[in-house]
């Protein structure tokens, strides 16, 4: 509760109002003892005001404090230089300056409840739901009868649901695009994230370990579509490659031969055996000396047997037959079966120094090289022909060995010690070895060579190229995969949780959507409650007036950004009338929709502010709306009302209780509020006190203007007022206060007419009602005028 | 004065329940948004990968 506006400095009218210096009552009590009071405050409190005495400021500088930061508190028109101050008194004192003047708007936010003629035009005005269209709309807002009541917290909690939303939505985008960004500049162009999107699950399986083999593979692709390329170029020469030749030499020591039944007898060439071929010493002895006789002697032998007595040669007799084994020795080297066998050796002789002599030569066809190199210009391929020849060591051992078979030719019955055989059969093992292995390669140039002709033949160069190309992406994308593996399963686990606050997004979504639908229902359910208030009150204030509909459920509009506002379309006999509300309809309507604000109030520690409510109103309303501020604002914490109409003043004095009285009155060149106690309460009266005493007054420039106001006013009041009934609510109490005041009263008026109007003449246009501070105007000169007002004794 | 999101909640499905229960309407959006990050119910920061271990 305010207890004082205690200081008022340089705002608007109030220049410089302290509350104590002007109403700070000093009076006798029943035992005779001085008291002081100083009119504070109380729970209801009339204002009555006089139009441009600072009523409306009053009412601004509250609405500053309630948190309108539309209001602006400007200077006074004298002291725009000088600093601001407002000081209120309620259980503790605050006090606003122009150290802190920034916390005065919004100080006592939403402790005011305010009625003005703001209100109305605000809340109720004849535009009606029809203009649907949207800039129209907001044009229009609030040209309805509108109620925002509690639905502005339910509509900053969907509010804050919808920023929720749009908030974690921004931060999920810029979120992912970064994590895009990080893998972008990663990913060379011709790779997309939805091919990587599809790699998925084979990045995470792929292993690290087979990174080394990739690069070379990718190597040998990329110079594969090199000679395809070239081949693609030059189709016309593949046709002339020529295939590579393989080494088809055998180094067989198997043999056949024919026996002499007819039969194909496979045998082994045995080197050791041959080169061990030989005969006796004796007979090898013998068969030198006769070297040249052997056809003689073959044929003398031919002629011993078993039975032969003597030799053949000599005549001389076969002693004992001891000679005969000696005799068959010789008979069996001239045989035809050494014969055959020494041919045999020889023979095999030859084909061992053959397979030796195979193997010397053995190396690389030399045609094959050529052919290689125009190959290669169509064809890639890592095979080089293998050099294919045997080391210098086993050549050595070759030729030893040939050499050895050369000396047995010469003399087939010498033996040859030192056979290398085991050895040989190394080499030949080891040639094999060289030979498959040439082979093999050039069997794999000679593929390359075939299937590039068939392509060519085919057609399908450029199919192989694309191939090529695939293969390639597929490498450097493994590669890629591999070198920033952990960066794409960051990116995974990003997508995974770029999914996860969608779904969050989603259900915020789901939720805004269920509280939209939630509102609207407790709005229509909150409308219907509300707008049966509204009708009460309109009974209430004016019981003559027809009820208005209120037509059907109230409209939730939430569009955009727009608050939650509600219209309601006003019938009467199913007709709108919205477009056609007078202006005294509009304002009971506008009340109607205070008080029912005050009804569903639920904070009754609030304070009521009504500034003239009963502008457009007749008497009967008047009283009426009086009456309804007594019932409705009792239960919050303090009441004000504000007017400048003596009716309304009366009957708020009447109807109101605990109620003080204030006056709104220029006096020391600034507006200020004045308490006036019970006793005086007829304001005119209480300024006449003042006259009598005058003589105490000082005779400043500021109280010629007080005084002389206070002059004004009480002939035109008192006259008004006591002598024509003007602020009574009905003719015929106006007609009891005429006749009341007695017909000798008014011949005194009559009488006194001319003085009456000169004083009147002389306050106005003697610059008295117009704040003259310049002197022209003396205070001896108004005394006298006072002085002449007393004198006439109304 | 009741809050909205109370009896909306109680209508919703698991999920979005979930989502609605970790609202408190009082605070502002960032520190909503802080309560879900806190929750696990969002996050903005991705987990990096170092030598195949998640970090």
């Amino acid at each position: 509760m305010i207890k004082k506006f205690k200081t008022i400095n340089n705002i608007f009218s109030y220049s410089l109002f302290e509350w104590d210096s002007l109403n700070r009552i000093e009076f006798s009590d029943k035992e005779g003892n001085i008291q002081t009071r100083n009119g504070v405050l109380v729970k209801n409190n009339i204002i009555f005001a006089e139009n441009g005495s600072g009523k409306s400021n009053l009412i601004n500088i509250l609405k500053v404090l309630n948190g309108n930061d539309s209001v602006e508190l400007k200077k006074h028109w004298d002291f725009l230089t000088e600093d601001q101050k407002i000081v209120l008194e309620l259980n503790t004192e605050l006090s606003f300056d122009s150290q802190n003047w920034d916390t005065v708007c919004g100080s006592l936010k939403d402790m005011f409840i305010i009625f003005d003629k703001y209100f109305t035009e605000k809340y109720v005005h004849s535009v009606g739901l029809d203009h649907h269209n949207t800039a129209q709309r907001k044009q229009e807002r609030g040209k309805h009868i509108i109620y925002l009541g509690n639905f502005t917290e339910y509509n900053q909690e969907i509010n804050k649901i919808n920023n929720l939303k749009i908030k974690i939505r921004e931060k999920n985008n810029i979120f992912w695009t970064t994590e895009q960004e990080k893998l972008n500049s990663i990913i060379p162009g011709w790779l997309d994230f939805v091919t990587v999107g599809n790699d998925k699950e084979f990045i995470k399986e792929i292993d690290g370990k087979e990174l080394h083999k990739f690069p070379k593979e990718l190597e040998n692709q990329k110079q594969e579509l090199e000679k395809i390329n070239n081949a693609i170029k030059n189709q016309a020469e593949i046709g002339k490659l020529k295939d590579l030749s393989e080494i088809k030499t055998v180094y067989t020591l198997e043999s056949k031969e024919i026996d002499k039944d007819g039969n194909e007898v496979v045998y082994q060439i045995n080197p050791t055996e041959l080169f061990d071929f030989t005969v006796s010493k004796g007979v090898k002895k013998t068969l030198s000396k006769i070297n040249d006789k052997k056809s003689f002697i073959k044929s003398g032998l031919n002629l011993i047997n078993e039975n032969t007595k003597n030799c053949p040669f000599c005549e001389q007799k076969i002693k004992n037959g001891e000679l005969l084994p000696v005799i068959k020795d010789y008979q069996s080297i001239f045989d035809q079966t050494f014969l055959d066998e020494e041919a045999k050796v020889n023979s095999r002789l030859q084909e061992y120094k053959t397979i030796l002599t195979s193997l010397r030569d053995l190396q690389p066809i030399s045609s094959n090289d050529e052919n290689l190199l125009e190959a290669k210009k169509y064809i890639h391929t890592e095979k080089t022909i293998p050099a294919c020849s045997l080391s210098k060591e086993d050549k050595k051992v070759i030729i030893d060995e040939t050499q050895r078979i050369i000396d047995k030719e010469k003399n087939i019955l010498n033996p040859i010690a030192g056979c290398a055989f085991k050895q040989i059969k190394t080499i030949i093992a080891k040639a094999e070895e060289l030979q498959n292995s040439y082979n093999k390669t050039i069997k794999e140039i000679n593929k390359k060579i075939e299937n590039l002709i068939i392509d060519v033949n085919k057609g399908n160069l450029s199919k192989r190229k694309i191939e090529i190309e695939n293969e390639i992406k597929k490498f450097e994308k493994n590669i890629l995969y591999i070198n920033y593996k952990n960066n794409f399963l960051s990116y995974f686990n990003a997508e995974i949780q770029f999914e996860k606050n969608n779904n969050t997004i989603n259900s915020l979504e789901t939720i805004y959507q269920k509280l939209k639908e939630k509102i609207v229902e407790e709005f229509n359910m909150f409308a219907k409650d509300y707008f049966d208030l509204i009708k009460v009150y309109v009974k209430a204030i004016s019981p003559s007036m027809e009820i208005f509909d209120v037509l059907g459920q109230g409209t939730y509009l939430r569009t955009g950004r727009e608050p939650a506002q509600c219209g309601f379309e006003i019938q009467y006999n199913k007709k709108d009338c919205t477009s056609n509300l007078s202006e005294g309809e509009r304002q009971v309507i506008a009340l109607a929709f205070f008080f029912a604000q005050l009804k569903k109030e639920t904070n009754k520690d609030k304070i009521i502010i009504l500034d003239d409510p009963i502008t457009t109103f007749d008497a009967g309303k008047r009283k009426s709306t009086a009456e309804v501020i007594k019932s409705e604002t009792q239960k919050f914490d303090q009441l004000f009302v504000f007017t400048c109409d003596p009716l309304f003043r009366e009957f708020c004095l009447k109807e109101i209780p605990n109620r003080n009285f204030y006056y709104i009155f220029i006096t020391k060149r600034s507006s200020s509020i004045h308490y006036v106690p019970k006793k005086r309460e007829t304001i005119y009266k209480s300024f006449e006190d003042d006259f009598k005493n005058i003589g105490d007054i000082d005779g400043s420039n500021e109280n010629v203007v007080i005084y002389g106001q206070k002059l004004r006013f009480c002939l035109e009041t008192k006259i008004k007022e006591d002598y024509f009934g003007y602020s009574q609510d009905n003719l015929s109490n106006m007609i009891e206060q005429v006749a009341g005041k007695g017909k000798q009263k008014f011949d005194n008026l009559i009488d006194n007419k001319e003085t009456i109007l000169s004083l009147y003449n002389y306050c106005n246009t003697g610059g008295l009602a117009h704040y003259p501070k310049d002197g022209s105007t003396t205070w001896s000169e108004l005394n006298s005028k006072i002085q002449e007002y007393l004198n006439l004794k109304l | 004065m009741k809050s909205l999101l109370s009896e909306v909640s109680k209508k919703l499905t698991e999920d979005h329940q979930k989502v609605a229960e970790a609202i408190d309407i009082t605070k502002n959006e960032d520190e909503i948004i802080s309560d879900f990050i806190k929750q696990n119910i969002i996050s903005f920061k991705v987990q990096d990968y170092i030598d195949d271990q998640e970090v």
